[in-house]
């Protein structure tokens, strides 16, 4: 009997801790697990207790890289909740702030997570031996995305300036106008990227997924609107939970996103557009074609590409609302909190990401639920690991393992955000 | 319900535009997450170094990604980075590392938690010539990490410890000649 093990105790180039066991006999996967090290999720139990008006600033805090979309989703619920319509200064002002983190979300990912891999570098780090310029061009792009989130959340990290009804304070039109010839300059190198990566070498693999991802009345999708799906799923946010449960795995300290009555489903860039190809920008959808990427993309190794695509989506949204905003008067949409429940949905850099909140008389929160894009991914990504290994077994052992550390990063697992301490070793 | 008046905020949040930088001004980032126990080490010290309001003192917090920390070594000649450490020593031990530009990145780090966080950081901003001439990683060893939870005892009684430190690196940063000290200091 012929066995090998494919094991890799820490994924490098994820956000967080996660590995991967796979054991292999007589070229048969015997066991697969993408074992997850992360903390369970205790913001969930954090929240009750505290007032609605923390949870913004709270689950700011659960995830480092995208702390906006955690804001938007949270805000998105409590005004549910509480009937809140914001006008539409607002509302562009929030998809401005999502564009920016859109942006330094996904070009971390793609140069410095994910390209590695393409170009044959262990890091970042060795790209930027090789390939210098190409770093400093990301590092740009990134900070023209940071420089959104500062500007419009107060602070480059953990935003504080998001509140239930809006913001606690809403730019002069003049700070908004400072970026954009950087937003120009940030597009145009996204266009570059999307031709960057499409040239990379992708192995043949495409599979079937059940893609979900919001879908807007008007736009590609940020926040708001209904939840589709490739099945043809078409729901209110408010109606998830009957469609989309939780379950505990044996192996993981995550939870697994499972669709009822289905199984495994798929969101992140590639749901989006794959179901929303329709509402790109017109840069990005010429983009798109230039480089051959058109529905039905089922490859998920091309996420890199998808991802660079929605990174010249986020930069001409951005330009967009900075040319037609005008300041509202009032930063934030008055209201008074009402006991009940509230659901909210937005599209986190890596998928869709749910939000239902309980709100009692006394104000204070009694119970939450945050459903984060990688929990709904991970079925998906062990089935691609599977197939992957499967449709692969004629690799060696080191290519292998390389490349099923590639099928992890393609869906930017966000594992677990937020502790940050230095591990040092003694000599 | 209880009826309360639809909140307000008087004082508009600040623009956080940052002056230009001078050539021996020190900048100061504090990494972690308050709402993660000892992870918090990072922003509470550079919360407190702000508001004491050295001249030519620049405080920020990071997110402790990469590419974050190389744009704010970028241009910085004396810089402080405020972080929690583990390395299996007693909880409360003091950290000051002085990290030069002929070292190692990997002889002294092991991985951070984040994909990309310090050690990338200080690898990357070599390799593009970006290094801080003056850099200092300076920390406390933590007990506990769990979300929600508060700083550890250990941690809590060593943070006026920390203060002091740093104020004696940014003190010494405008001496002449400065020189690293002991890695770790009991």
């Amino acid at each position: 009997m012929k066995s090998r093990v494919i094991k890799v105790d820490q994924l490098a180039r994820v956000e967080g801790e996660g590995g991967i066991f796979i054991k292999i006999q007589d070229d048969r996967i015997v066991d697969l697990k993408l074992d997850i090290f992360e903390p369970p999720r205790f913001f969930e139990a954090f929240l009750r207790g505290r007032e609605y008006s923390e949870a913004p600033d709270i689950t700011a805090r659960i995830c480092g890289i995208c702390p906006v979309a955690y804001q938007m989703s949270a805000v998105s619920a409590l005004e549910d909740a509480f009937g809140i319509t914001v006008n539409e200064q607002i509302s562009m002002l929030r998809r401005l702030l999502y564009c920016g983190e859109w942006i330094e979300s996904h070009v971390l990912h793609i140069y410095m997570l994910h390209a590695p891999g393409f170009l044959g570098c262990e890091d970042v780090i060795e790209v930027a031996r090789d390939h210098r310029e190409v770093v400093e061009r990301a590092l740009k792009m990134k900070k023209t995305g940071n420089e959104i989130v500062r500007i419009l959340g107060g602070r480059e990290i953990h935003p504080i300036n998001v509140r239930v009804g809006g913001f606690h304070r809403v730019p002069e039109k003049s700070e908004l106008l400072r970026m954009r010839d950087d937003l120009l300059w940030t597009r145009d190198a996204a266009v570059e990227t999307a031709r960057l990566t499409s040239t990379f070498k992708f192995l043949p693999f495409d599979q079937e997924y059940e893609f979900v991802s919001l879908r807007q009345e008007q736009g590609y999708p940020f926040m708001d609107g209904r939840i589709i799906s490739g099945s043809g799923l078409d729901i209110a946010v408010r109606e998830y939970e009957f469609h989309f449960e939780e379950r505990h795995v044996a192996h993981s300290n995550a939870l697994h996103g499972f669709e009822r009555g289905r199984g495994a489903y798929c969101v992140g860039p590639l749901a989006r557009f794959n179901l929303n190809f329709d509402r790109l920008t017109p840069l990005a959808r010429r983009t798109a074609e230039e480089v051959g990427l058109i529905p039905p993309v089922k490859n998920p190794f091309k996420t890199i590409i998808v991802r660079s695509i929605e990174t010249i989506v986020a930069c001409e949204e951005a330009i967009r609302i900075i040319d037609q905003y005008e300041r509202p008067e009032k930063p934030f949409a008055g209201f008074r909190p009402v006991a009940g429940n509230g659901f909210g949905a937005t599209e986190a850099p890596r998928g869709l990401l749910y939000h239902r909140y309980r709100i009692g008389d006394d104000d204070l929160i009694k119970d939450a639920k945050i459903v984060p894009p990688t929990a709904q991914n991970q079925p998906t990504i062990e089935n691609d690991l599977r197939q992957f290994v499967v449709a692969n077994m004629n690799l060696g052992r080191d290519e292998l393992t390389w490349e099923c550390e590639q099928v992890v990063r393609n869906y930017d697992p966000c594992i677990s955000c937020a502790t940050h301490f230095v591990r040092l070793e003694r000599e | 319900m209880r009826n309360s008046k639809p909140e307000s905020r008087t004082d508009p949040l600040p623009t956080h535009e940052l002056p230009p930088v001078r050539s021996d001004d020190v900048l100061v980032i504090g990494i972690g997450n308050e709402l993660r126990a000892d992870d918090g080490v990072g922003p509470f010290v550079a919360s407190f170094i702000r508001q004491l309001n050295l001249p030519g003192v620049r405080v920020v917090e990071s997110a402790g990604d990469a590419p974050s920390l190389v744009e704010l070594f970028r241009g910085n000649s004396n810089v402080i980075v405020i972080d929690a450490f583990s390395s299996n020593g007693v909880p409360g031990l003091l950290h000051c590392l002085e990290v030069t530009i002929e070292q190692s990145s990997a002889r002294n780090f092991g991985h951070s938690t984040h994909a990309l966080g310090l050690v990338e950081a200080i690898s990357l901003a070599r390799q593009l010539d970006v290094l801080p001439a003056k850099l200092y990683v300076c920390g406390i060893e933590g007990a506990s990490y769990a979300p929600g939870g508060p700083v550890s005892d250990p941690v809590r009684r060593r943070l006026p410890d920390l203060v002091e430190e740093i104020v004696t690196r940014i003190e010494e940063f405008r001496m002449p000649e400065s020189h690293g000290r002991p890695e770790a200091i009991a």
